[in-house]
């Protein structure tokens, strides 16, 4: 994943979802990605959301 | 006689509710009673009041037989085998399932009867009246 | 934050002004404005407001009918039959060595085709240079222009910025009333995030319940189980708020009551009478809680000889039956089937010791057959017979029944008794007059005492109730895990399901990780935000105090707690609620990073003359960290608080009124 989240996601939330994340890494980045689409502003979020949540949760069944 | 497994205990779902209504009252002390005890109180009020009533209703909520302790199952089966012929259980055995939805039908009965009670009258009220007809029933009993 | 200057043109009692407020490099930043009631203060906090946020909000009743646009130079333009007339407030601020240029004009045409010429206003406009110590400022139009003000001024937290006296002391009660409206909540949310991330729940879950129903449209059964399960989940988020609300009420209580008990035992030995009360009080107590004890007991007693009563005749008559059949030999014997078994594997008969002849054998494997099919019958007669022959024991059923009666008869008697004795007591203390003898102690004591009778009855009430809620939570959740076994069965079944089952899993879980972020996050800012309003509250205030704590609640409105427990807010006097709204604002603004002024019109108006000096350094030692502009009356700007001032380097500007139709400026001082 790359780091440019957590330009956009204030320390606070960061740590909280570090904490919350600790062992599950690909949770994190999921909710990271989406944060970060919800503040780059998407009017078809449904789209969006969707593809990311059967990206991530098809990794999470791997794992 | 089918499996243990399958023999239920049924209960209208609207009974159900009403029982349930004295027994999660904490206040009352009866909150720990399992469904079966709540289930058992129901049919001892039906057997009392001598009627039955059909299942007709949703069935909701069950108690399968293998949770049932012997000393319930006993008084479920002992019922039964008042109410029906000596020489049919002599002949054809006991029918447990038969038994069971008879028990299902008396304790229908046993919660209507509380049903208006309850929108009537206080908890504590109830269970006042309650014991107020098992003494009556009490004082009947060897006639 | 700050605004360095206000550029104002014909609007209200203004034609053409400008006020500096210029910061040097003094210690201090503030800037004082003095003018009579009705030349110009209050207009001119309406200005900055209007031409920050297109809106008048300061403005009293009489003016609403007015124009915006000052109605002498419309005369003028009139006069000389000009057709049009702007309104224009220009506003500078600046912040991190930035300064930007906000302008909002108001265009009007002279209508003078009516009998009488009038106003009619046509377009608004909002500009903002961003940066003009830059050769070329960036301009804003629109939303662009509304966002970087915005940035500066929240527009939703406006009232922390921008004060009039009158709000200033009555702040918290409005506060209280409206709850805020939840603007101080709303912004911190926005400001720490979390309003994204609330935006993300609520997405996730409409795209949860896409995937639920895409899951039901292929399978019907999941959706009516889909459906049972989200109506369970909003039933208990309501029973949720409904406790969560009740608990808060009975801390509340709880708190009230505490204080007033500390109070009654402060006083105790004071007299005969409330002692001889607090007595019974606690003997009363005592036989409550064992009445309740006897009214378990007497339930339990009800519902074990419901049982032993209502299937006694039943009991008997099975037993009887069971009996005749016994001893008719009716009922096949006992046979140890396990010793036919082995019998039968060793070809030896373990009764007699005889080897097995074929015979025998086949009579045995018949007898194993029988047995499978009679001693079912058999064993669950025996059976019957042992547990029905403890059931029909009634011998104790009038006795029983009688040593409760009689326990609950008691104890009811003990607890009239006391009730009446109390009751005989409270009279005579309720006999007393109230309003004349105030300071008898036993009337105080009578009221605090009747105080906790009424908190108690309060939280009993609200302690069924919680009851009730809790055990159709208990009960809902119960419901709502049965309900998800189910789905997960039938999902489960259904393997063409797995991907959407799996989404639906995951989405769940990120929920799940979502609110408990949130929830820490505001838990946090709120306990952030109590600690640092009483710090600068305990830190400004000038007289000795007996404050203790502060606390606010989940809608950011302030419970003030005295150090004997109790809520004081109250009883403060206007001074100290003033100060106490600063320093709420000032954690407000630290809380949200909002470093900006404090613009205050009239902040003294009810200030008592005594408590002027003290508040007048408390605001001087503000003006170190942030801009104050206070805009006074001259009978406000007191010899007490000009005294204060004269210390420190400040602005001051006198404003007057140039025959009444324009507001000037008389005299003005920089440091």
């Amino acid at each position: 994943m790359n780091d440019n989240h957590s330009k956009l996601v204030n320390s606070n939330i960061q740590e909280k979802l570090n904490d919350f994340t600790a062992n599950n890494k690909n949770m994190r980045d999921f909710i990271l990605e989406i944060f970060d689409q919800e503040i780059k502003g998407s009017a078809r979020y449904k789209n969006t959301y969707k593809s990311l949540i059967e990206k991530y949760s098809e990794q999470e069944g791997v794992k | 006689m089918s499996n243990n497994s399958d023999i239920r205990l049924y209960i209208e779902k609207k009974c159900r509710e009403a029982i349930d209504t004295i027994f999660n009252e904490k206040k009352l002390g009866l909150n720990h009673l399992e469904n079966i005890d709540r289930f058992m109180w129901a049919l001892a009020l039906g057997i009392m009041k001598e009627e039955k009533k059909p299942l007709t209703g949703a069935k909701d909520s069950f108690i399968r037989r293998e949770s049932i302790s012997t000393r319930n199952e006993s008084q479920i089966i002992a019922h039964y085998i008042s109410t029906i012929d000596e020489n049919v259980i002599i002949d054809q055995g006991i029918d447990i399932e038969e038994a069971f939805k008879q028990a299902g039908e008396y304790a229908n009965a046993g919660f209507d009867s509380l049903e208006s009670l309850i929108n009537n009258f206080s908890l504590e009220d109830v269970l006042l009246k309650k014991l107020q007809e098992i003494t009556e029933y009490y004082e009947n009993i060897d006639s | 934050m700050r605004i360095d200057s206000v550029k104002i043109e014909n609007y209200r009692s203004y034609k053409d002004i400008e006020f500096n407020f210029l910061k040097k490099e003094s210690s201090h930043d503030l800037h004082v404005i003095v003018a009579q009631n009705g030349v110009g203060k209050t207009n001119l906090l309406n200005a900055i407001e209007w031409c920050l946020y297109g809106d008048e909000p300061h403005l009293g009743n009489e003016k609403e009918s007015l124009p915006l646009a000052n109605i002498y130079v419309f005369d003028e333009l009139k006069n000389c039959g000009k057709e049009s007339l702007n309104v224009k407030v220009e506003v500078i601020i600046s912040a991190k060595g930035e300064s930007h240029k906000i302008r909002r004009t108001r265009k009007f045409n002279i209508d003078y085709d009516l009998e009488k010429p009038e106003l009619v206003q046509l377009e608004e406009n909002l500009l903002v240079w961003k940066n003009i110590d830059l050769p070329n400022p960036e301009l804003l139009k629109d939303t662009f222009a509304d966002d970087l003000i915005n940035v500066f001024f929240r527009k939703d937290i406006r009232r922390y910025f921008f004060f009039d006296g009158e709000q200033l002391t009555s702040y918290f009660e409005k506060a209280r009333d409206s709850k805020n409206d939840n603007k101080i909540k709303k912004s911190i949310m926005s400001l720490s995030q979390v309003e994204i991330l609330e935006n993300i729940q609520k997405r996730l879950k409409s795209t949860l319940t896409d995937y639920k129903k895409e899951a039901g449209d292929q399978v019907p059964c999941i959706k009516k189980i889909n459906t049972n399960i989200l109506e369970r989940e909003k039933k208990v988020e309501r029973l949720e708020n409904d406790i969560n609300e009740i608990e808060i009420s009975n801390e509340k209580a709880d708190k009230e009551i505490e204080k007033k008990n500390v109070f009654l035992n402060d006083q105790k030995g004071v007299s005969a009478k409330i002692d001889k009360l607090n007595e019974l009080d606690s003997k009363l107590n005592l036989e409550q809680t064992q009445r309740d004890e006897i009214l378990k007991e007497l339930h339990r007693f009800i519902y074990d000889s419901t049982l032993k009563i209502a299937f006694y005749k039943a009991s008997r008559k099975s037993l009887k039956f069971i009996d005749k059949q016994d001893a008719a030999g009716k009922l096949p014997p006992a046979i140890d089937k396990g010793i036919l078994i082995e019998s039968l594997n060793s070809k030896n008969c373990l009764v007699c010791g005889n080897s097995l002849t074929s015979e025998s054998k086949l009579n045995i494997e018949k007898l194993i057959e029988t047995y499978n099919i009679s001693s079912a019958a058999s064993n669950m007669l025996s059976k019957l017979k042992g547990s029905l022959e403890d059931t029909i024991n009634l011998q104790n059923f009038r006795s029983d029944k009688g040593k409760i009666l009689d326990k609950l008869k008691q104890n009811e008697d003990k607890i009239k008794k006391y009730e009446d004795e109390l009751n005989t007591i409270d009279a005579t203390l309720n006999d007393y007059p109230t309003e004349e003898s105030k300071n008898d102690i036993e009337i105080k004591l009578r009221d605090a005492r009747n105080y906790i009778k009424a908190q108690e009855g309060l939280i009993k009430q609200n302690l069924l109730k919680l009851g009730e809620y809790n055990s159709n939570k208990v009960n809902l959740t119960k419901e709502i895990d049965c309900l998800k076994l189910e789905l997960k069965d039938v999902m489960e079944k259904q393997n063409i399901l797995n991907a959407v089952y799996r989404n639906i899993k995951f989405v769940e879980k990120s929920l799940k990780i979502i609110s408990k972020i949130i929830n820490e996050i505001m838990t946090e800012s709120r306990n952030k935000m109590e600690k640092s309003t009483l710090d600068y509250f305990l830190k400004l205030i000038w007289k000795e105090h007996s404050y203790e704590s502060l606390k606010l609640d989940d809608s950011y409105s302030m419970e003030l707690f005295h150090n004997k427990g109790y809520t004081c807010l109250g009883s403060c006097s206007a001074a100290e609620k003033a100060l106490l709204a600063l320093s709420y604002t000032l954690s407000l603004h630290d809380l949200t990073g909002q470093n900006s002024l404090l613009f205050i019109d009239t902040p003294l108006s009810r200030v008592s003359d005594e408590n002027r000096n003290f508040f007048a350094s408390v605001i001087a030692d503000i003006s170190k960290t942030r801009q104050i502009i206070l805009a006074f009356t001259p009978s406000e700007y007191s010899n007490e608080v000009k005294m204060k001032f004269n210390n420190i380097p400040f602005n001051k500007i006198e404003l007057a009124t140039n025959n009444e139709k324009e507001t000037i400026k008389k005299e003005v001082k920089y440091v």
